[in-house]
């Protein structure tokens, strides 16, 4: 399993060009924090640390969109450049070969996130603060701990996706229309009882169950909602499991 | 133990019967063609053999080990090419060797990576993006990712694709040097009969997914037999002289006579010579390609 993770990890780094995404969060970054600066030079604002950093979390999307990338990258990428045959003939079980290209992809993109937060983190330091950093810095982790179940959830649902598919840009598109739509689903649906049944209102834990949310969240409890998730994590990819395991690879 | 046996192979695909209840199996450190014309089944078979895709019935044993029952362990023993030699462009030839190395289930050392890379004399290029290679240096590489871990069984699916009449060369010795040398059993799809003929041992003969024959390609000069081509003036006579030796057939300017052993060779030419025929041109050859025709030509009368 060892020699597999390094696999996918080199397979995504030279491939998926993980590099070349860095440096373009670390442009993204550097954007944001020049804004910042002239916003704060012409109108007088005094941005603070934790302000920089609230506003540069909007870069999670990007984290998302780009664990998706990866995520088909290595599965369906590879059933259409046709590279996953000589993978499939090797002694190693399809389970753990479709195992190992989740899980990296899920690593990478989570340390890809920290990545980015840290780099916030060290922007935001230009600024004066209110707040302890030590807070601050409590609050990013917490972020990125409350961003998990649905990082989780949407490379579970690529996962799926790609392996059903074979189609990188197919599991691409079907996996951001949830990713942006789902919410103005949720809400429409929101009048009748079972809108809290749908997964797709458990999947911003973060806003949720933060106290100061206006919304009720979708149950009494936070750990049952992410409970919720992981049944649907579980699920779909033990379906993804199941088909790869059976698929006829021509 | 026969390294590869292939029993009663079946597979439908959309309704319709792809490989049809075939068998064969082969034998240790032998080269085998796999013929057969576009859409018999060879390379079906050669994904059904490395399971790539499931059988619907059948049985595929690799080194007596069940494919159906302990799949890891029978894959472990063969090393295969399907189709293209697809491998990952945008690393190096050795990432693309260490890649499928951390996938062998016994350890392969760096010593045995270098060993192969020499092998299909990639030196000079190895850490270069594969990217880069011309298709045959892809299709060494894929050759020496298929034989890293030692297979016992090798399947190549019409692995001269591609190459010039040297690479073809060349690949043809580093096949014919893994049989002989480490007895590795060979299964070589290929459309080139004149390439099986000067590589393989044996050939197995496939058409609408079934085998249709199995024979030897090295039977000694003596036993058997030759097509002979003549071209020669006048045409009336020499038609004449060659219809005592058997059925003479016609084909542009030439007479095809079949089925004539080595001895009979001169014979035919002292006759032609002795009634004044002019010979412009003799040619004989054994086999393969009037074998595989009439193996062809049989199935389209059944049908
Ligand atoms: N993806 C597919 N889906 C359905 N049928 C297929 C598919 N690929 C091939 N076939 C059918 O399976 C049969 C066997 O094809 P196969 O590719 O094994 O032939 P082949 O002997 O390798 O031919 P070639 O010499 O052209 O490579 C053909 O009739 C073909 O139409
Ligand atoms: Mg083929």
């Amino acid at each position: 399993m060892k020699g597999l993770v390094i696999n996918e990890t080199l397979k995504a780094w030279h491939g998926r060009r993980i590099g070349l995404a860095m440096i373009m969060m670390s442009i993204l970054i550097l954007f944001i924090f020049i804004v910042a600066i002239a916003i704060d030079q012409s109108f007088g604002l005094l941005l603070t640390t934790e302000e920089f950093v609230t506003i540069g979390s909007v870069l999670h999307i990007f984290i998302m969109l780009y664990s998706f990338v990866l995520v088909t990258g290595a599965i369906s990428g590879e059933a259409s450049t046709g590279t996953i045959k000589q993978l499939l003939i090797k002694p190693v079980s399809r389970h753990r070969i479709l195992l190992s290209k989740w899980l990296t992809n899920l690593v990478i993109s989570f340390l890809l996130y920290c990545f980015v937060l840290a780099l916030l983190f060290a922007f935001g330091l230009f600024f004066p603060h209110v707040v302890p950093l030590s807070s601050t810095f409590f609050y990013l982790v917490e972020t990125a701990l409350y961003t998990t179940p649905s990082l989780i959830f949407y490379v579970a649902l690529a996962t799926l996706l790609a392996v059903i598919t074979k189609n990188t840009a197919v599991t691409i598109v079907l996996t951001i229309l949830p990713y942006f739509f789902a919410d103005l689903f949720v809400l429409l649906a929101a009048e009748y009882d079972w809108a809290s049944w749908i997964v797709f209102a458990h999947i911003d834990v973060f806003n949720n169950y933060n106290p100061v949310s206006l919304a009720p969240p979708p149950f009494p409890s936070m750990w049952a909602s992410i409970g919720f998730l992981l049944i649907h994590i579980a699920l779909m990819l033990a379906i993804a499991h199941i088909i790869y395991k059976r698929q006829d690879v021509l | 133990m026969k390294p590869l046996v292939v029993k009663q192979l079946s597979r439908t695909f959309k309704g319709r019967k792809v490989i049809n209840d075939l068998s064969f199996s082969l034998d240790r450190g032998l080269i085998y063609g796999f013929l057969g014309p576009n859409g018999s089944g060879k390379t079906m078979t050669i994904r059904l053999i490395v399971s790539l895709i499931k059988m619907d019935r059948g049985e595929i044993f690799i080194e007596g080990k069940d494919l159906n029952k302990n799949r890891e362990e029978a894959l472990q023993h063969i090393g295969a090419i399907v189709e293209d030699p697809d491998l990952y462009t945008y690393l190096s030839g050795r990432q693309n060797l260490e890649h499928f190395a951390r996938m062998s289930q016994k350890p392969i050392r760096e010593e045995r990576i270098e060993e192969v890379i020499d092998l299909v004399e990639l030196t000079s290029r190895i850490d270069d993006k594969v990217k880069t290679y011309s298709l045959g240096m892809k299709q060494r590489l894929g050759i020496a990712v298929s034989i890293l871990h030692e297979p016992s069984v090798l399947i190549l699916d019409e692995p001269t694709n591609g190459l010039d009449p040297n690479g073809m060369k060349e690949l043809r010795y580093y096949l014919r040097r893994l049989a002989k040398q480490d007895g590795v059993t060979l299964l070589v799809s290929s459309h080139q009969l004149r390439e099986v003929e000067v590589l393989c041992d044996r050939a197995i003969v496939i058409k609408n997914g079934q085998a249709v024959d199995e024979f030897d390609l090295r039977s000694s000069a003596t036993e058997s037999t030759y097509t002979v081509y003549v071209t020669a003036s006048p045409e009336a006579e020499a038609h004449a002289q060659l219809a005592q030796f058997g059925n003479v057939e016609k084909n542009e300017s030439q007479f095809v006579i079949y089925n004539q052993s080595y001895e009979q060779i001169p014979t035919i030419v002292e006759a032609l010579v002795q009634q004044n025929v002019r010979l412009y041109e003799i040619r004989c050859e054994q086999g393969l390609e009037e074998r595989y025709f009439s193996l062809l030509e049989q199935e389209r009368d059944e049908r």
